[in-house]
């Protein structure tokens, strides 16, 4: 201790000497790192770029206009099958019918399914459920009989993705055993159940009808059930939305008046409109939001023009936004509450009415975040 | 060279930044005789669809950088609000999208998954005011 405190020319060299190594294997680290990810990007670009064009050559035989077979090779030969497989996946995504179902076949003979098979099966956890995720994208008999087989796995992950991945094949079977696996879970998780529940609303809206009907659902649950439902504006889901709008629990009823308010009926504005007067704040900022995509008569403009003085924000930003969205007669409504003794009525009509001046066209006078809030 | 009912066929734009979905598109649309420009870059897809020889647009709803109610805001403006009849593609579901763009003037929404032949009709059913006229 003596001789360091002393400063002793040996330990200082041995100090130096130990800095100046961790500094080169820091920056040897850092190189190779970095070395890495432009490895990666590039790797990366070039793979788009050929995933580009192959889609380029396979287009005409995609688009049913000449035979297959031959294209085929000739992209598997020229790009490799990774590139083929993305670009027939892709493909099947937008495609339906007929050109879906050849799509698969395709997928089928390029040997991809069986491969992704035997890594479902096998490995990392997370590799397992990403191979599953794209079986749903590939589709046909191999897909559908391990996503089925998937179903019984012990991982809830593994479980959770095929269930998704049962949807992306659009078979009325795979969608109900998907349902039936769902109904059978334990302890699902919010997220896993919105994912569900939007996917379904989006390819099956029917079967997520029947599920929020047969009562089997929690609040909670059936409450993402009239998001998802809203959110593919099922104007079929209106009963549901009608029975819950009556319920004892306030995010249920405002989940409804969002579904009715995204089905645009205009049967239902009568309904909306005396959600107004809801005892729950969210519920009357959902119905302000949602009369303003209507066509409104004169008492639906006057019932919106008292919420600009309600007493929570959110409501009368809500119900300045749809008035200034209803033409002449809720200018008129905005242009009275500026004029009137109500502060907050006031604050919630003039900036609406400044913007009114230069509107973008389609833009919520209230911008995004408080848009989206109804 | 193009045959003769290509040529003649009235243009569409169509705007999608997928590099799959863009030449499948196209070549669905040229397969029915209609002449296509599906530009690679939003801009130039802008400016042809401004210009006078666009008939018809058909634009991916989904696309990003920009968003297809920014492209077709963008669109709006050039335009002082006279879109040429669009037909936008959209996944299912996305109901706040679907609003978004009716507001915008999009004439006819197509949600995938759809065949071909519904892409032809949809596409065709779009006329332009004076195409209607007439």
């Amino acid at each position: 201790m003596s001789r360091l405190l002393a400063g002793d020319p040996l330990i200082a060299l041995w100090t130096v000497w130990c800095l100046a190594a961790l500094a080169a294997l820091v920056a040897a680290c850092a190189i190779l790192l970095l070395a890495r990810h432009a490895l990666g990007v590039r790797r990366e670009r070039r793979f788009r770029r050929r995933v580009g064009q192959a889609a380029r050559l396979l287009a005409p035989a995609l688009a049913g206009a000449t035979p297959a077979a031959p294209l085929l090779a000739a992209a598997r030969c020229r790009f490799g099958r990774a590139v083929v497989v993305t670009v027939l996946r892709r493909a099947r995504r937008m495609l339906g019918g007929e050109a879906e179902r050849r799509i698969s076949e395709l997928i089928e003979q390029t040997g991809e399914p069986a491969r992704l098979v035997r890594v479902a099966r096998r490995g990392a956890l997370l590799r397992r459920a990403r191979a599953l995720e794209l079986l749903g994208e590939c589709g046909g008999e191999t897909a559908r009989r391990e996503l089925l087989r998937a179903l019984a796995s012990r991982e809830a992950l593994l479980r959770r993705r095929a269930r998704e991945a049962l949807l992306e094949l659009r078979e009325p079977f795979a969608v109900r055993a998907a349902v039936a696996a769902f109904v059978a879970e334990p302890g699902r998780s919010s997220s896993a159940v919105r994912s569900f529940f939007l996917r379904l609303a989006a390819w099956a809206p029917g079967e997520l009808r029947r599920l929020a009907a047969n009562g089997r659902l929690e609040t909670r649950e059936l409450k993402l059930a009239l998001e998802a439902l809203a959110e593919a504006a099922d104007a079929a889901a209106a009963p549901l939305a009608i029975e819950a709008v009556r319920s004892p629990a306030s995010e249920l009823r405002a989940a409804a008046v969002r579904l009715l308010a995204a089905v645009a009926d205009p049967r239902w504005t009568r309904l909306l409109t005396r959600r107004l007067d809801d005892r729950a704040w969210f519920v009357r900022a959902a119905a302000a939001r949602g009369l303003g995509g209507l066509a409104l008569e004169p008492h639906a403009h006057e019932a919106l023009g008292r919420r600009l003085a309600d007493g929570h924000w959110w409501v009368r930003a809500n119900a300045a936004g749809s008035l200034a969205r209803q033409g002449a007669c809720g200018i008129r409504q905005l242009t009275s509450a500026v004029r009137g003794g109500n502060r907050f009525a006031r604050q919630a009509a003039l900036p609406v009415l400044l913007r009114l001046g230069g509107p973008r066209p389609g833009a919520h006078p209230l911008g995004g975040r408080r848009a989206a809030v109804g | 060279m193009k045959p003769d009912s290509v040529a003649r066929a009235p243009e569409v734009v169509l705007w999608e930044d997928d590099p799959v979905r863009r030449p499948l598109l196209t070549a669905i649309l040229e397969g029915s005789g209609l002449a296509v420009t599906a530009p690679a870059l939003a801009g130039v897809a802008l400016e042809r669809a401004a210009g006078g020889g666009c008939r018809r647009l058909v634009l991916d709803a989904n696309v990003s950088r920009p968003s297809g109610t920014e492209f077709l805001r963008e669109l709006h403006h050039r335009l002082a609000g006279h879109l040429p009849p669009t037909l936008a593609l959209m996944q299912p579901g996305q109901a706040s999208l679907r609003a978004a763009v009716r507001e915008l003037g999009v004439a006819r929404i197509l949600p995938e998954p759809f065949e071909p032949d519904e892409l032809v009709a949809a596409v065709r059913s779009l006329a332009r005011p004076d195409e209607r006229a007439a």
